[in-house]
């Protein structure tokens, strides 16, 4: 049977895992990423990894929960076996906090981390100037070590790598900085999205920034200055911790993910085009779920007849 | 209420410089070298930091599930959780090795809650879904703790002790009666699991623990097992410290032997892999083996103790098994009340005397 051609493009965490579930569960396709960024220079490599999503507002929620659901326990499976080490896998607890009570105190994705409850009275004491938080366990994943480990999986199954350049999509600037507090265990994150504390395997993130249409790749020593300024009233013990380094990464910004199929007119012949992007800040936190929901895209398309060329 | 003006002088001799011995000194300190002018402290003790048990010991506060009615004791020990808290947030936290840490108590069938389960922090049930992670236990609960590294917190305490002009000697004490002979007015027993080589005592035995130091610093939970069958600490536990992860364990009564064993380190180290399969890759660093001082309850009284003519005043400060750093500000505290009381005595005795 003559194989299928996929061309994924893109080798960040959904572009990898996109790839990973096409080459391992369709025998008939010969899968080919294509991108112009690996590890260690896509965002994810940058990105602290907790996987914690936010709610999108044109997508139907079953869906984004299934999108979350499948990621989770995807990462999960590796993070309880020998692998977890190699692919930077692992359970990671701690806080979400808020300056005001938030209207959703119970987000939809709480069902699916662990232990998911309200922060008591006396964990609160230590965050005087928020008044509600929500403690749970979920999982962080180190793309420094999960892309190379995907990658790996992914050639094993045949799949092939081209270097070239790709689309660019409208970036959320963020940025981090990687201290040195080995002493720090759980997360802490501000709900409103703008200061979290991330202890990593070698390092924690603290950060961070969301400044939209920003492409500056630049470290910004003003950012710096807030990030460490507020992530140090949070957490008081960072003060003494050394700075290793600071990074910037660029999320790729859209309303909702772009995660549907098309076809494209080329040569005479329709081709499915699967789109899988546009995930901003929840790129790892969806990587899995979205990979594969873009699979059963790809194995509808190839099934279906594509609509008639308009001449 | 104590004056200044009428005890002068009081030497106080505490042996034993692991946590209980220090934290001791800091207490009495604290609550009495504005009333007693001059206080001279002095710690005695044959090993200092890194070579005591408290040095050796992972740090995770917790005490044993059950108290078995040693009320005092989990008093103490939520004294000690809570004094430990209040330092959190102190610009001094990480000198002195104290951070949060979240983390797994596994049980194979269902327990009554334990004895800590108001001291710590969002204290709950495992769910389901994360027993499943979790073969062969059934049952558990998840806290967030404290971590209290005695390789970091006994070297502040001394410094702490140092800049406060508190002595220290290292020398073996023989017995109680060399001390008070040279002068000392207070003795404070803190000399851990052989203070039976200053008074024998049958109910302290030593409850031998090796543990193996790996790097594994993807995990970021203790996990404790507990097996009513096997005993406490005699079941596999995992502990992250700032740098190392420390994995256990074994309570051998009796046992007096600091040699590690290479049979201890084959059966903790399948017992732990079984419970954590990531372990399998972590880099071994070292093994140590540590004498817990057991007893059915920890020792922390008075005792006034004859000497020919005159008498002197001794506390006792030991029998801390595996808790030691769990307790020590509870019982340090405990200490300088009874110091206080000593204290008091005296007075009295200085006033009666001088109506004569």
């Amino acid at each position: 049977m003559k194989r299928v051609k996929v061309l994924v493009v893109g080798a960040g965490v959904v572009g990898l895992s996109t790839a990973v579930c096409v080459a391992e569960t369709l025998p008939y396709c010969s899968v080919t990423v294509i991108a112009e960024k690996f590890s260690p220079d896509t965002t994810g490599d940058g990105a602290a990894g907790i996987l914690l999503p936010k709610e999108f507002p044109d997508i139907p929620l079953e869906r984004q929960k299934r999108w979350f659901k499948e990621s989770f326990d995807h990462l999960l499976a590796i993070a309880d076996s020998p692998q977890a080490s190699d692919a930077g896998v692992y359970l990671s607890s701690g806080y979400q906090i808020f300056k005001d009570i938030p209207s959703d105190k119970k987000p939809f994705w709480s069902d699916f981390v662990f232990g998911f409850r309200y922060m008591t009275d006396r964990e609160m004491k230590r965050f005087p100037n928020h008044k509600f938080g929500q403690a749970f366990t979920t999982i962080k994943c180190e793309c420094l070590n999960y892309l190379p480990w995907l990658e790996k999986r992914f050639r094993a199954v045949g799949g092939q790598i081209i270097h070239e350049k790709d689309e660019e999509v409208y970036p959320i600037r963020g940025q981090i900085l990687k201290v040195s507090a080995p002493w720090l265990k759980n997360f802490i994150r501000d709900g409103d999205g703008n200061t979290y504390i991330y202890p990593g395997i070698r390092y924690v993130s603290i950060g961070g920034t969301r400044q939209a249409e920003d492409w500056r790749l630049e470290v910004d020593k003003e950012d710096s200055e807030g990030i460490l300024e507020r992530c140090c009233r949070l957490e008081p013990s960072l003060r003494g911790a050394q700075v290793m380094c600071e990074w910037v990464g660029l999320r790729p910004g859209r309303a909702n993910p772009r995660v549907e199929h098309e076809y494209l007119h080329l040569q005479g012949r329709q081709v499915p085009l699967v789109h899988n992007y546009g995930h901003g800040g929840c790129g790892v936190t969806l990587s899995w779920g979205t990979a594969l929901d873009a699979l059963d895209l790809l194995r509808q398309s190839l099934f279906e007849k594509p609509p008639q060329a308009r001449l | 209420m104590i004056q200044n003006t009428q005890l002068a002088d009081m030497r106080v001799c505490i042996i034993g410089a692991g946590v209980i011995g220090l934290s001791t000194a800091q207490s009495i300190y604290q609550h009495f070298h504005s009333r007693i002018s001059p206080l001279t402290i002095e710690v005695y003790a044959d090993v200092f930091t890194p070579l005591t048990t408290s040095d050796g010991a992972a740090g995770l506060w917790q005490p044993y599930l059950y108290d078995k009615g040693n009320v005092q004791e989990t008093k103490w020990n939520k004294e000690t959780f809570d004094y430990l808290l209040s330092c959190l947030s102190s610009p001094d936290s990480v000198k002195m090795g104290i951070f949060l840490q979240s983390g797994y108590n596994l049980c194979p069938e269902p327990l009554p809650d334990p004895s800590f389960k108001n001291a710590v922090l969002g204290f709950r049930q495992l769910t389901k879904r994360e027993l499943d992670m979790f073969p062969g236990y059934s049952f558990g609960w998840f806290n967030t703790a404290l971590m209290i590294e005695g390789k970091t917190y006994l070297p502040w305490l001394m410094d702490w002790l140092r800049q406060r002009k508190v002595k220290f000697y290292q020398r073996k004490i023989g017995s109680f009666k060399e001390l008070a002979d040279s002068g000392a007015d207070v003795i404070i027993n803190c000399s851990g699991v052989r203070s039976g080589d200053l008074q024998p005592d049958p109910e302290l035995q030593p409850a031998r623990g090796q543990i193996i130091k790996v790097d594994a610093p993807w995990l970021k939970h203790w996990i404790l097992t507990h097996d009513s069958s096997s005993g406490v600490y005699n079941s596999p536990y995992i502990i992250p410290g700032s740098r190392l992860v420390t994995v256990g364990g074994v309570f051998q009564v009796g046992n007096w032997n600091l040699q590690n064993s290479s049979v201890d380190h084959k059966n903790i180290w399948e017992a732990a892999c079984k419970l954590e399969p990531s372990l399998q890759h972590a880099r071994i660093v070292e093994d140590w083996t540590g004498l817990r001082p057991a007893r059915s309850k920890v020792r922390l009284e008075r005792e006034t103790i004859r000497s020919g003519p005159t008498s002197f005043e001794v506390i006792h400060n030991y029998g801390h098994g595996g808790f030691g750093l769990t307790i020590h500000r509870g019982c340090a505290e405990e200490a300088a009340r009874l110091f206080g009381q000593i204290l008091e005595q005296k007075v009295l005795l200085a006033h009666s005397k001088s109506r004569l």
